[in-house]
C-alpha cells in the first residue's frame, strides 16, 4: 500500500464503498503515514462541515405559490398547444373557402354515396351452385343423370362426385 | 379443485410508492391535471432544495424548478414508466441549473460592475450552516456567518461537474448510484469527481478558514 494509493482512494475510503480487504489496508497504512492521516482527515472535515449545510425547509406559501405558478403555466401551455392545433386544422380547411373546391368536394361525396347505395342495392349474394346452374355443362350432365338415374343406384352418388369435382375446378 | 396459490415477494411500501408513481403518471398523460398536481406536490421540496443548493439564489431556485416542471410536462408523453420519474426530474432540473449558472457567469463577466456589487451585497450567503454543537455567542455568530460565507464562496469556485457531485451526494445525499443515473455517467466518474471536487473545496476553504485546517 502506497501512499499515492491511499490519496487516490481516499473518498472510496471515506465513503466505504471500496472492498472491505482494501478498507482494513488503508486503514493500516493510515495509522502508520501522519501525511495521509492528514490527508484524509482534511477530506473528513470538509465533508463534516458540507453535511453542516442545512437549508431552511420550503416555506409553504411559497410552496403554494408554487404550486399555482406551475398550474397557471400548464393551462397555458395547453391553451397554446390547442390553438396551434387550431390554426393548423384551420389552414388545411381554407382550402373550402374556395367555391370550386367546395362543390367538387361535395360532388365528390355525393358520387361516393350514391356508388355505394347502387352497389347494396343490385348486389345479390351469389351460391355456390347458381353458377354450374346457368352453365352448358350442367345442363349436359343433368340430362346425362336423368337417363342413368333408373338403371344405375350409383348413378346419384357419381353425379354427386361430378358436382363436387366442377366446383373445384370454379 | 386445487389450485395451486404463489407467495410472490413484495417491498410492501417501496412497490405500493412506485405503483402508485406509475399511476400517476399514465393519469397524467392522459391530461388528469390532479394527477400532475400530486407529482408535483410530492418532488416540489426536493427540487426547491436541490435548486438552491445548485445556484444559492432563492429567485432563481424557484424559478428553475418551475421551469423544469413545466418541462416534464411539455415532454410527460416521452417518458417511460419503466424509469425512476424523480431520476428524469433533476436531471432536467440539474441540465437547467447549470446552464443558468453558464449564462450567469458570462453575464457577469460582460459586467464588472455587476460582480463587484454582487460581492459587496454579499449574495452567496444563502446557504446556512447547522453547528448546534458550538455555543452561540456573539464571536461563534461571526464565525458562523464567515463559514458560511466561505463554504457557499468555495462551492460556487468548483466547476458545474464537481459542484453538481459535491452538491448531490453531500449536501442532498444521494447515492452515487442515484448520481450515476441523473448524470447518466458511471459510478467510478461520480467517485472521481467527488474526490477532486472536495479536494478542491479543501484547498479553496483552508485558505479562508485557518482555524478549521
Amino acid at each position: 500500500m502506497t501512499c499515492s494509493h491511499v490519496q487516490r482512494q481516499m473518498t472510496l475510503y471515506l465513503e466505504r464503498a471500496c472492498p472491505a480487504d482494501e478498507i482494513a489496508a488503508i486503514a493500516y497504512h493510515i495509522e502508520s503515514c501522519p501525511a495521509c492521516a492528514g490527508a484524509v482527515a482534511d477530506v473528513q472535515r470538509v465533508k463534516t462541515l458540507l453535511q453542516a449545510v442545512r437549508i431552511p425547509p420550503l416555506d409553504p406559501s411559497l410552496q403554494s405559490a408554487m404550486m399555482t405558478a406551475i398550474r397557471e403555466q400548464r393551462a397555458r401551455t395547453r391553451m397554446i398547444r390547442l390553438s396551434a392545433h387550431r390554426a393548423w386544422l384551420g389552414d388545411r380547411l381554407t382550402v373550402f373557402h374556395r367555391p370550386l373546391y367546395a362543390i367538387s368536394a361535395a360532388a365528390a361525396v355525393v358520387i361516393a354515396g350514391a356508388t355505394v347505395v347502387w352497389y347494396l342495392l343490385t348486389s345479390q349474394p351469389t351460391t355456390l351452385t347458381q353458377g354450374m346452374r346457368e352453365g352448358e355443362e350442367m345442363r349436359f350432365y343433368l340430362k346425362e343423370h336423368a337417363l342413368v338415374a333408373d338403371q344405375n343406384v350409383f348413378s346419384n352418388g357419381a353425379f354427386g362426385s361430378v358436382l363436387v369435382s366442377n366446383v373445384k375446378k370454379k | 379443485m386445487y389450485t395451486q396459490q404463489r407467495t410472490i415477494p413484495v417491498e410492501p411500501e417501496a412497490s405500493l410508492e412506485k405503483q402508485d408513481e406509475r399511476h400517476l403518471i399514465e393519469q397524467a398523460k392522459t391530461g388528469n391535471g390532479l394527477a400532475f398536481d400530486e407529482l408535483t406536490r410530492r418532488y416540489l421540496e426536493k427540487a426547491y432544495s436541490l435548486a438552491y443548493q445548485m445556484l444559492s439564489h432563492p429567485d432563481d431556485a424557484r424559478d428553475l424548478v418551475q421551469d423544469a416542471f413545466l418541462e416534464v410536462y411539455r415532454t410527460l408523453d416521452r417518458f417511460n414508466t419503466q424509469y425512476r420519474f424523480s431520476t428524469w426530474l433533476y436531471r432536467i432540473l440539474i441540465n437547467k441549473c447549470i446552464n443558468h449558472r453558464k449564462r450567469e457567469t458570462r453575464r457577469r463577466m460582460l459586467s464588472l460592475s455587476d460582480l463587484l456589487s454582487h460581492r459587496e451585497n454579499g449574495e452567496a450567503t444563502a446557504l446556512s450552516v447547522d453547528l448546534r454543537a458550538h455555543p452561540k455567542t456573539p464571536h461563534d455568530l461571526l464565525e458562523q456567518d464567515e463559514l458560511q460565507r466561505a463554504i457557499a464562496d468555495a462551492l460556487n469556485a468548483l466547476s458545474e461537474r464537481h459542484r453538481t457531485v459535491v452538491v448531490l451526494f453531500d449536501l442532498e445525499g444521494f447515492s452515487h448510484k442515484q448520481i450515476a443515473e441523473i448524470l447518466r455517467c458511471p459510478e467510478g466518474t461520480v467517485m472521481s469527481r467527488l474526490h477532486h471536487g472536495r479536494l478542491k473545496l479543501k484547498s479553496l476553504l483552508s485558505k479562508r478558514l485557518k482555524g478549521y485546517f
